[in-house]
C-alpha cells in the first residue's frame, strides 16, 4: 500500500464519522522505484490532506516532509522529490490501518489492505 | 426438494433446469403458509423444478450494504474459488474501456472497483490507478502484477469523497441482487470523484449478441414478497408465475399450466445462473472445490472434466442503467451505448 491510497482510505463502520486518517502500524515497510512524474505529482497535491501524509510518512520511517505544504512549493524540485519519495516509493507490506475513532484494525497483507466490513460493522 | 426455509424469508427461487439442479441447503424455517404450497408443487414435479430457497432477512430492516446469501454463495465464494483460471481467460482489453480510460485527462487518478484480476489496471500509462475487489484470491493477482490494490466492497467503498479523478464498473454490478444495491454501488462511484470527474458503467445486457449461450444460463424466478426488489414505480411487472404458484392447488393440470407461464415468463427474465466449468486440474490446486462440491455449491461434469460453478447474474434491459441514475440529483449521464451484449453508461459529477 502507498500513501496515496492510505490518503484516500477512510473507515466506513456504520456510524463513524470520522475514519480518516486510519493510523498506521508499520510492521515491515519496502521501497520501490517509480519513475518521477511533477505533472502527476502537481495534480496530486491538491487532493493530499498534508497532515495526514506527514503522520503516515513517519510511521514508515520517513521524517523529510515538512510539516505544513502550500501549493507554491510544487514548484521547488526538491520539494516535489520529497513528496514523490513518500507518496509514491514507501510501500506499507505488512502492518495494519487503524480507525481513529473506533480503534478497529484493517490488516495489511502482501502490501494489500483489506477493508472489508464484518457483518455487524455495515 | 423443498430445504429448509426461513421464518421471514422473502425470496423462492424457482430454479429451472433441464438436468437437476444443486439443492442449496437454507437452515431457517419458512412461513407456515407459503411452506405448504412448496410442498404441493414439489410433488407434481420435481425433475423440472426445483427449489431453491434463500434465507434472506426482510430487506426493508437489511442494510443496503450489507451482502445477500445468493451474492456470498453465487458470487463471492465461485470467484475466490476460480480465482487464477477466471484471470487466465482475462486478457482481452474491450476497446469501448480502454478508449474511455485513454481519453481521460493525462495524470488523472482512476478508481477501478470490482477490478477483477486488474485487466485494465495500468493501462494508461500516464495515469495511475487503484484497484478494489471484494475477491481477495483476485486482488493477490492483481499486486503480484505490481498493481495499487485493497480487498473492499463496491457498494461500501471506503474512500474518501471526491479523491478521484474518474472511476470505473467494468462487469460488476450485475452480480448486486437487489435494485437499491445496484443503485448505491453506482452513488459510491460517483461520490469517490471529484467535480466533473466521469464514471464508466458496463454490465451485461439482456440482449445478449449471441442467443446460443442464453440456453447455458439457467434462468431464476423470483417471487416478489416485498418491493424491496423493484420500486412501485418500476416498469417491470410482478411475475405473474410466482402469484399462481402461491396459489396452486394440487392438481396436475394447474401444475402443468403454470410451466407454461413460466416459459413465458423467461421472455423477461434478468435473472440467472451463469455457468463456469473450472477443470479439474485446476481445481484440485484450490481445496475450494471439495468444499463446495460437499456444499452443494457446484457439481461435477465429468465429460468436461471441470467442477461447475453457478454464477449469479442481474443481466440489465434496455433503460435500466439510464433509470437507476435518474434519481440522482449529482450526476449527469454524458455517454450511454450498447456494446458486445453489454449496457454501458457514462456519468459525469456534476455536485
Amino acid at each position: 500500500m502507498r500513501l496515496l491510497t492510505h490518503n484516500m482510505l477512510s473507515c466506513n463502520i456504520k456510524g463513524v464519522t470520522n475514519g480518516f486518517p486510519l493510523r498506521i502500524e508499520a510492521e515491515k515497510v519496502v521501497e520501490k522505484q517509480v519513475d518521477f512524474n511533477a505533472d502527476f505529482l502537481k495534480n496530486m497535491f491538491p487532493k493530499i490532506e498534508w497532515k495526514a501524509l506527514v503522520a503516515a510518512a513517519k510511521s514508515m520511517g520517513y521524517t523529510d516532509l515538512p510539516d505544513q505544504a502550500e501549493s507554491s512549493m510544487i514548484d521547488s524540485e526538491e520539494f516535489l522529490k520529497k513528496f514523490h519519495h513518500a507518496l509514491l516509493q514507501l510501500h506499507l507490506e505488512e502492518g495494519a490501518l487503524i480507525c481513529p475513532e473506533t480503534g478497529r484494525r484493517f490488516p495489511v497483507n502482501k502490501g494489500i489492505p483489506n477493508m472489508l466490513l464484518h457483518e455487524d460493522e455495515v | 426438494m423443498v430445504v429448509g426455509l426461513t421464518r421471514s424469508s422473502k425470496y423462492i427461487y424457482q430454479y429451472l433446469g433441464a438436468s437437476p439442479s444443486p439443492i442449496v441447503a437454507a437452515d431457517t424455517v419458512y412461513r407456515r403458509k407459503v411452506f405448504s404450497t412448496m410442498r404441493e408443487a414439489e410433488a407434481a414435479d420435481s425433475s423440472n423444478l426445483s427449489t431453491l430457497v434463500l434465507n434472506e432477512e426482510s430487506l426493508t430492516h437489511q442494510s443496503v450494504t450489507m451482502t445477500p446469501e445468493i451474492e456470498k454463495k453465487y458470487v463471492h465464494r465461485v470467484y475466490d474459488a476460480i480465482a487464477p483460471h477466471f484471470s487466465s481467460t482475462r486478457f482481452a482489453k474491450w476497446p469501448k474501456v480502454a478508449s474511455f480510460l485513454c481519453s481521460l485527462p493525462p495524470n488523472s487518478l482512476i478508481l477501478d472497483a470490482g477490478c477483477g484480476n486488474g485487466k485494465y489496471l495500468g493501462l494508461v500509462p500516464k495515469c495511475f490507478f487503484i484497484g478494489c475487489d471484494i475477491s481477495a484470491p483476485l486482488i493477490t493477482i492483481c499486486a503480484d502484477r505490481g498493481h495499487e490494490v485493497l480487498v473492499a466492497d463496491a457498494v461500501n467503498l471506503p474512500y474518501r469523497t471526491g479523491f478521484g479523478d474518474a472511476a470505473i464498473s467494468i462487469a460488476v454490478l450485475h452480480h448486486l441482487s437487489t435494485e437499491n444495491r445496484r443503485k448505491k454501488a453506482i452513488e459510491e462511484l460517483v461520490r469517490v470523484v471529484k467535480m466533473g470527474g466521469l464514471v464508466l458503467i458496463t454490465v451485461w445486457a439482456v440482449e445478449q449478441e449471441d442467443g446460443s449461450l442464453l440456453h447455458k444460463w439457467t434462468p431464476l424466478t423470483e417471487k416478489y414478497v416485498e418491493e424491496e426488489w423493484v420500486g412501485p414505480s418500476s416498469p417491470r411487472v410482478r411475475d405473474p408465475f410466482s402469484f399462481k404458484l402461491e396459489s396452486i392447488p394440487e392438481s396436475d393440470e394447474n401444475i402443468n399450466l403454470a410451466s407454461q407461464s413460466v416459459k413465458e415468463t423467461v421472455r423477461n427474465q434478468q435473472e440467472y445462473f451463469v455457468p463456469w466449468h473450472l477443470p479439474y486440474h485446476r481445481a484440485e490446486v484450490s481445496g475450494a472445490s471439495a468444499c463446495a462440491l460437499a456444499n452443494g455449491l457446484a457439481r461435477k461434469d465429468d465429460k468436461k472434466g471441470a467442477v461447475v460453478y453457478n454464477r449469479y447474474y442481474h443481466v440489465f434491459s434496455e433503460g435500466e442503467l439510464e433509470r437507476l441514475v435518474s434519481g440522482m440529483d449529482n450526476a449527469i449521464i454524458v455517454d450511454q451505448f450498447f456494446d458486445k451484449s453489454n449496457w454501458c453508461i457514462v456519468l459525469k459529477k456534476t455536485l
